[in-house]
């Protein structure tokens, strides 16, 4: 019996000097950031999709997970990739944005692609109350239920590889997150492309906003995508998405005028 | 943030693939000279980092035994993609993890470095599956912290400055335990070809020494070398290049069969 579950695994499509690094979402696999991987592999790039910390395993692991852990499974991969490319271009999804962001501070990257991220914990009502005492609560309800995966492309959400529950405990340690992300914005200066969904009904667009204005960095832009719900490396438009992110990682390697 | 020069590394090579996973609270550090060796062999090396190692030993409270099965499988997935044959190489802990790897993953050879059957029996005594449960109940099971109790004379060999915590919770005795309880439940379904590296001397500090493992397991191709070490420095380096050389000899008489 594996540990990690089936579909679930890390890859790595070894290729030019350019390196794309790949970080999922909280409670999500490598899985939804697989298509994309293979696009930029495609397109010769060389492309790293690391397994977060507690992720991919079994959703008990994720009440020991603390936000540096996640922090430290993206600087590995950042490490093992480093010893192959000479150029790495941070791309994260919701989650993964948030830490891709925080890296880009004080790891040497040319890029950024922040995809579907949350600028702070969703305004959903029942975490804003529970907010205060999330933890003592997650002693005796570790688990909460997710609904269905909502997709427009319903094969997508067949093809779907997550955790099917919100461990509880792993709440602050985003929120945690979500604040240091929110600190080094003002202070990044490397190029960012942010992506996100017009119908995102669970992070809607405003979120994208914040982010873009805290944002230091001159050389910022941002597209909407439609007919996607949250996950738009998966859902309908992710063929729009994939060449916006190949074309942005093209540019900023100088690989295109 | 993971301690700097504790990160893992990947030396791009041939197809023949060596994963090495260091030892318990160590880090990659600790075998950067086998990597360089076995990579200037001309094989493409990896060298995993151990969840909740070279950050702080803090982190270690938080460690579950599946979770370096977990770090061991990302691995094998990286190395997969690109190597035709892969050896799994584990110094101490990291051996028990490379035997647990060599019968549930797809690989071609395992080597041991310095592994025992077992913890010295003080360390494995059954009052400690009380003691330490108790410890954390009253409190004590995060702030206090062990002194190393583990050595072995193959020590010798390693690099002076290799990032090794100074301590551990004692809750991690557990899962070191619970490793060496499934590395001894697995022996028996190890068939590949396995080379297990001791000390001359270990007897005197282990009952559970190296000669277990080997009577265990089940595999044909299976072999004991013994090393005597020093704490000269120029020995260190000879027995560190003699040890390489034996290495590097075991995983190209893989490439015949």
């Amino acid at each position: 019996m594996r540990q990690i579950l089936k579909g679930g695994e890390p890859f790595f499509f070894p290729g030019d000097e350019v390196g794309c690094l790949l970080t999922h979402g909280f409670t999500a696999t490598p899985q939804e950031m697989r298509g994309l991987g293979e696009h930029l592999a495609s397109q010769g790039r060389t492309v790293l999709g690391v397994r977060l910390s507690g992720h991919a395993t079994d959703v008990r692991d994720m009440t020991r997970s603390r936000w540096q852990d996640w922090i430290a499974s993206v600087e590995d991969g950042y490490q093992l990739l480093e010893d192959y490319c000479s150029k790495i271009v941070l791309i994260g999804f919701s989650t993964g944005g948030a830490i891709s962001l925080y890296l880009a501070h004080t790891l040497p990257t040319i890029g950024v692609v922040v995809i579907s991220t949350p600028h702070e914990l969703p305004s959903d009502p029942r975490i804003r109350l529970l907010r205060p005492i999330i933890r003592p609560l997650s002693i005796f309800y570790p688990f909460n239920p997710k609904g269905p995966p909502d997709f427009y492309d319903p094969e997508a959400a067949k093809a779907r590889v997550q955790y099917n529950h919100y461990p509880l405990r792993a709440v602050p340690e985003l929120d945690t997150l979500f604040l240091k992300m929110q600190e080094v914005l003002p202070l990044l200066k490397v190029p960012v492309l942010f992506l996100h969904s017009k119908n995102d009904r669970f992070i809607p667009p405003e979120h994208m906003n914040a982010n873009f204005d805290l944002l230091g960095s001159v050389d910022k832009s941002r597209i909407l995508v439609e007919r996607s719900n949250h996950i738009i490396t998966c859902d309908t438009a992710r063929e729009q998405v994939f060449k916006a992110v190949s074309d942005f990682a093209e540019r900023i390697s100088g690989k295109r005028e | 943030m993971i301690r700097s020069g504790g990160q893992p590394f990947f030396l791009p090579g041939g197809p023949f693939g060596c994963m090495l996973i260091h030892g318990f609270m160590c880090s990659p550090k600790e075998i950067r000279w086998l990597g360089t060796h076995l990579n200037e062999a001309g094989f493409s090396v990896l060298a995993i980092r151990l969840f909740g190692h070279a950050t702080i030993p803090k982190d270690l409270y938080r460690a579950r035994f599946q979770d370096w099965i977990a770090d061991v499988e990302d691995g094998f997935t990286f190395l997969h993609h690109q190597c035709s044959k892969l050896v799994a190489i584990g110094r101490s802990m990291g051996g028990a993890l490379a035997l647990i790897a060599g019968a549930k993953l797809k690989i071609d050879g395992v080597v041991t470095i310095a592994t025992p059957f077992n913890l010295p029996t003080s360390f494995r005594d059954r009052g400690l599956k009380v003691l330490i449960p108790l410890m954390q109940l009253i409190g004590m099971g995060q702030r206090s912290m062990m002194r190393s109790p583990f050595t072995h004379d193959l020590d010798a060999i390693l690099p002076i400055d290799r990032l090794s915590y100074a301590s551990f919770p004692p809750r991690t005795l557990l899962e070191v335990n619970a490793l060496f309880a499934e590395m001894q439940r697995i022996l028996p379904y190890v068939s590949v070809p396995t080379l297990l590296i001791d000390g001359e001397t270990d007897q005197e500090g282990y009952p559970g020494s190296t000669s277990q493992i080997l009577d265990h397991l089940r595999a044909k191709r299976a072999k004991l070398m013994r090393v005597k070490p020093s704490f000269s420095r120029d020995i260190r380096n000879q027995e560190q290049e003699r040890i390489s050389a034996a290495i590097i000899q075991f995983v190209t008489s893989l490439s015949g069969s």
